[in-house]
């Protein structure tokens, strides 16, 4: 009789497991619910944009910046041999000025085009290049010190030590003492060197830190280009053995990074500076939170973000495939005319604007808040129609943002 | 059948609340009552799983705390109660236990969000299935018994089978006229205040009841400022008896009405381990203006009607909570760009990125607009409600003796959230409003209307008891965003499961018997989660040994919980800032919990009882994957699950005298992973906390009485005898520290 009870309970365990296998789970979900899978029926050709994206805008642009800052390379080591050998160097020092601005705005362009490789891990290799807003002065004091050292090597270094952001403090701040305030941090006995000392030593750590830029833009072209590069890979998006699951995906993320307008370009570089985010002088315009304060490039750099945006939307110029297309072919004509109108406001009153930014700030802050509500009206097209017509997904970043 | 008194139905109602563990018992419930009566009379206590004998022979493990020991030691937190209970995993976070983490057989311990927590047999979470962590845990102070059921026995109080159900027991009427009055006071301004009075007056019984419970804190806020906490709650009990001599059916009616609340200058915020070993106690400026508060009422109306051949319960409850808790969330910038996360800056607070957030955190340095701190004011409201039944009955059948436990629940339970954020600069130590406008983060709402149905058989032959179960779960849920502009950001979801069980109890003799079971565990996901993520599925087996003895005891039990899908829900205490499921697919976690209590007679009348409690737990994952779920980061199979510690010890003997009393309590916790990832891989995806564990914890509590007679009794105690201060958690954010050394005197008068 035990022994049939002892059996009859294993055999009642063994049937309790399989029917607690009968678990089912059904939902109903709106339209807005979550990271949803969406269902696509169109007839735009996305590989055509892709590559048009690809070919005429993104990889150009790189290509350009590899040339920039090898330009800028140039330009310090003779700026620096001028230094050395004691005659006048300021025309050199103009020369690696103007050679920076030029880079900068080229970067300003690919600071819309943060895709793929600029984004791996952190987006460490864009934070090599610029990490603009984690920059640091004192820290470059630091560095310019440290690498004296022989077995100095900037690429162990972190970022807010070099790239351009670094570089526009080595070659645009005329205060040659250092900058660091807090307790242990100033670089030893900096403040005692005569000023032609100084002048070479931050030269001299330009050019390394111009070494390494020159280094990580090659590592970016590289990257993108050839038959295995990211290129290549956003423009086979969707197809057999693709990382992406669809074209669209791969349109998704060059849609994110031109959310770049939104979060940086409108808010870190333009309402957070003029006081409509907090900022270092409280809720107004704040001239020493401008984003190219040394410079005085700030303004620049805006217009050089609207100009990406606008050659992103386009797909190049306006002639090729580009996301004023995608819009028409999806029906929606008339945001892709908005858009393109409003893009046009937005960068035709930026360079309307006669004086330097900071002057702007302290002085016409109105027109730096005209400037936000005109950039503002290309975004919120952007966050809602644009994305909804071409039926994309928002950025997480963006999803909580305060407009 | 004789009449049943006012207590002995009181005894009933309670009885009810776990009601199958009557089942267990002997026989009849009506035999039941009286062994549950007699305990009264006994222990002063209300046993609602039965009485001993019933515990003796129940196939898996239940323990019970009863009032004495919870007495002994006078314990307001949770985890130094549950220290002699095996099979129970804590991760601790502000020492006082406000806000306890507990997990039953490895289950992790997250807000306690996988065991049921119940009060007097009802769910007593603010929202146990739309929103199951348990930020609102009832004042342990006041409580009678705490009981905790593991194993088979789970299937029976859902929705959470994994792991079991935690059970705290308020007192109940009291037959005649009594009352107690109890204060205490003690270092770091604690305070206690407890009184009750209660009695029955022919058919009708009451009690009243309130406790207010404070301290001004342990950590030193920099700057100066609070850290303790104020929480005060009250309640009453009105019952009526129906019953008469001329009727079989006797029937009983219970109201209970409660209110609490509290006040607490709570944090997330921890400290470096640099820091920690310098100062433990100490609390980041950035963390002055953390606080929470929340109230709490309730109401839950029993019936009861019981008779020579069955037994029914019906309950009708509603809860209110509602909970602000304003604190640092994270660092925030007006430039966006890339921001540390406040663990990130707490584990490497020297390097390049982190340094300048570690001063600003520290109220060193100012903020700039690149380091605003940002408090998030998590403000919810909650409601709990339903209707439960249940009842037993016993036959012969088949010429087997056949008790029948049937039972069924509708419950609805809803979360409103209405988060929002504010941003503050660190000014010379203070924070300062930025006088940015608060912005909403979070506006939604989760509902759930779920039925519950169990039905377990229970059959005696000879030496052996097989009891079979299932239960059943249907829950609908509905998420809905309510943020202006998402009306479209909504879900409904129905989920279905029935969940068996069946366990067996073989007496070897009077004194002993083996056991063993298997049952299906079951965690729901909430509304808000998509169809994708999977429920929490598992087998459970337990096999185990138990020698009962006058008293004395020893009980071995082996666990084994095979999950097919592990689910975690990351919220800010696990350093998330959503509510977001994760899923690790299949774990294994096994272990071993032992249990031996022997009371040695000594000579003058002195007797020392010593209870012995030993837990080994392993858990591994069998797959390699990665999570951005924190705690996991990059697994490995064989990995181990965070926050379960390998050996868990403990060591409770007291010496007793008819006058006076003496208890020490020794527990030692294995130190635990904090991350499922074992070390860091340099990608930047990495869990921030892999390879860290927190320290090995050693404590011993110490408490003495002395009874005054008439006069009442003198009691003190001390918390943390060694003062050790060692990291219970590096989360939410950062290193925490255990309580240290507390002195407590207090004097209860009772009459």
């Amino acid at each position: 009789m035990t022994k049939r009870i002892v059996k009859t309970a294993i055999a009642l365990a063994v049937a309790s497991i399989i029917v607690g296998c009968g678990e089912s789970t059904s939902t109903e979900t709106g339209a807005q619910f979550g990271q949803q899978d969406r269902v696509v029926d169109n007839t735009f050709n996305e590989t055509a944009l892709l590559t048009s994206l690809v070919d005429k805008v993104i990889v150009p642009t790189y290509l350009e910046f590899a040339q920039n800052a090898l330009a800028l390379q140039n330009a310090i080591d003779n700026y620096c041999g001028a230094l050395s050998s004691q005659t006048d160097a300021s025309g050199d020092l103009a020369n690696a000025q103007a050679s920076w601005q030029t880079a900068m705005t080229t970067w300003q362009l690919a600071e819309m085009m943060q895709i793929g490789p600029l984004l791996e891990n952190g987006s460490n290799l864009r934070n090599k290049i610029y990490s603009w807003p984690n920059v640091s002065s004192c820290a470059v004091d630091q560095d310019v010190v440290n690498a004296e050292a022989q077995d100095y090597d900037i690429r162990l270094r972190t970022s807010s030590r070099k790239g351009l952001d670094a570089l526009e403090y080595t070659l645009f701040n005329t205060n040659l003492n250092h900058s660091c305030t807090a307790f242990g941090t100033a670089p030893d006995g900096w403040n005692n060197r005569p000023d032609d000392a100084r002048m070479i030593a931050r030269c001299h750590y330009s050019l390394i830190a111009a070494n390494d830029l020159v280094e990580n833009a090659n590592v970016l072209v590289d990257a993108w280009q050839g038959s295995e590069g990211y290129g290549e890979i956003l423009k086979n998006a969707g197809q057999q053995l693709s990382d992406f699951t669809s074209a669209l995906e791969a349109v998704n993320d060059v849609s994110d990074s031109m959310f770049y307008l939104t979060e940086v370009t409108k808010d870190a570089k333009l309402a957070t500076p003029v006081g409509l985010f907090a900022n270092d002088c409280g809720l107004s315009p704040c001239v020493e939170n401008a984003e190219s304060v040394y410079s005085d490039h700030s303004l620049q750099n805006i217009i050089a973000n609207l100009k990406a945006f606008q050659t992103l939307f386009f797909g190049g110029s306006e002639a090729d495939v580009g996301f004023d297309d995608f819009l028409v072919e999806e029906g929606d004509a008339e945001t892709a005319e908005k858009m393109k109108q409003d893009l046009a406001a937005a960068i035709s009153f930026a360079e309307s604007l006669n004086s330097s930014y900071e002057t702007l700030l302290s002085e016409q802050a109105d027109q730096v808040e005209a400037l936000h509500e005109n950039v503002k009206t290309v975004t919120d097209t952007l966050k809602t129609d644009f994305i909804q017509s071409l039926a994309l997904e928002l950025p997480a970043t963006s999803a909580g943002d305060n407009d | 059948m004789k009449k049943i008194s006012p207590t002995l139905l009181a005894a009933a109602v309670a009885s009810a609340l776990f009601n199958t563990q009557s089942a267990i018992a002997d026989d009849s419930a009506n035999e039941h009552i009286n062994d549950t009566a007699e305990n009264i009379e006994n222990t002063e206590h209300i046993s609602i799983i039965g009485g001993q004998a019933s515990l003796n022979k129940t196939a898996g493990s239940v323990a019970r705390i009863d009032e004495l020991a919870l007495e002994a030691y006078e314990f307001d937190d949770i985890a130094r109660v549950l220290a002699t209970v095996p099979g129970v995993n804590i991760r601790q976070e502000d020492g006082f236990g406000l806000r306890p983490n507990i997990g039953f057989r490895g289950v992790t311990p997250e807000r306690s969000k996988k065991i049921n927590i119940m009060e007097d047999g009802i769910l007593i979470g603010p929202a146990p299935y739309s929103a199951p962590a348990a930020y609102y845990f009832p004042i342990v102070s006041k409580m009678t018994a705490v009981e905790v059921t593991k194993g088979p026995s789970t299937i029976k109080y859902g929705p959470n089978t994994v792991a079991g159900a935690l059970n705290l027991v308020t007192r109940s009427i009291p037959a005649d006229a009594e009352g107690s009055l109890d204060l205490a006071f003690g270092t770091d301004g604690y305070y206690k205040a407890h009184t009750y009075y209660g009695s029955s007056v022919d058919k009708f019984g009451f009690l009243f009841e309130g406790i207010t419970l404070g301290s001004a804190g342990f950590k030193d806020l920099d700057g100066g400022g609070d850290t303790g906490f104020e929480k005060n709650d009250l309640s009453a009990k009105f019952s009526y008896d129906l019953s008469s001599a001329s009727n079989a059916t006797q029937q009983y009616f219970e109201l209970k009405l409660g209110y609490s609340d509290e006040i607490s200058d709570e944090t997330y915020l921890g400290l470096t381990d640099e820091d920690f070993a310098k100062t433990p106690n100490r609390r980041y400026a950035a963390s002055q203006l953390d606080s929470i508060d929340w109230e709490h009422t309730q109401i839950q109306l029993t019936h009861v009607a019981t008779n020579e051949d069955w037994e029914f319960t019906t309950r009708v409850y509603r809860h209110d909570f509602q909970r602000a808790w304003n604190k640092l969330d994270e660092f925030g910038s007006s430039f966006n760009g890339d921001i540390p996360s406040l663990q990130q800056i707490l584990i490497s607070p020297n390097s390049d990125e982190n340094i300048g957030f570690y001063n600003v955190l520290t109220g060193q340095a100012d903020s700039t607009a690149r380091e605003i701190l940002v408090l998030g004011n998590n403000d919810r409201e909650f409601f709990s409600q339903g209707i439960q039944m249940s009842g037993s009955a016993s036959a012969e059948l088949f010429a087997l003796e056949h008790t029948l436990n049937v039972g069924i629940r509708m419950h609805e339970d809803e979360i409103q959230r209405n988060h929002t954020q504010a941003n503050y600069f660190m000014r010379a130590g203070q924070l300062v409003s930025t006088m940015e406008d608060r912005v909403s983060t979070t506006t939604n709402t989760e509902f759930t209307r779920a039925w519950s149905v169990f039905i377990e058989d229970t059959i005696e032959f000879d030496a052996l008891t097989i009891t079979a179960g299932i239960r059943g779960e249907l829950i609908e849920g509905e998420y809905q965003n309510r943020a202006p502009g998402f009306e479209q950001d909504f879900q409904n979801k129905t989920t279905r499961i029935w969940l068996p069980s069946i366990s067996a109890y073989y007496a070897l003799n009077d004194n002993a018997g083996i056991f063993g079971g298997v049952h299906q565990g079951f965690v729901p996901t909430s509304p808000i989660q998509p169809e994708s993520i999977e429920v929490e599925q598992s087998n459970n087996f337990e096999i185990g040994y138990r020698f009962v003895d006058n008293g004395n005891r020893a009980e071995v039990i082996a666990f084994f919980s095979d999950y097919s899908n592990l689910l975690e829900s990351c919220s800010i205490s696990a350093g998330c800032d959503t509510d977001t499921t994760f899923a690790a697919g299949d774990v294994d976690v096994y272990g071993l919990e032992a249990l031996g209590a022997y009371t040695f007679e000594l000579s003058n009348g002195l007797s020392l009882p010593i209870t012995l409690s030993y837990t080994h737990t392993q858990s591994e994952f069998k797959q390699t994957f990665y999570s951005p779920f924190n705690q996991w980061g990059f697994v490995d199979v064989g990995n181990k699950v965070p926050y379960l510690a390998e050996n868990m010890i403990s060591m409770n003997a007291a010496l007793q005298a008819s006058k006076w009393d003496v208890s020490v309590l020794i527990s030692y916790t294995d130190g635990m992973p904090e991350s499922a990832q074992t070390a860091l891989s340099g990608d930047i995806r990495d869990s921030t906390l892999a390879g860290v564990v927190t320290d090995d914890l050693f404590n011993i509590d110490l408490s003495a009485g002395y009874n005054l007679g008439s006069a009442g009794r003198m009691y003190a105690k001390v918390d943390n005898i060694l003062d050790s201060n060692d990291i219970v958690s590096r989360r939410p954010f950062g290193a925490r520290p255990s309580k240290p050394r507390q002195f407590v005197l207090g004097y209860r008068y009772s009459f």
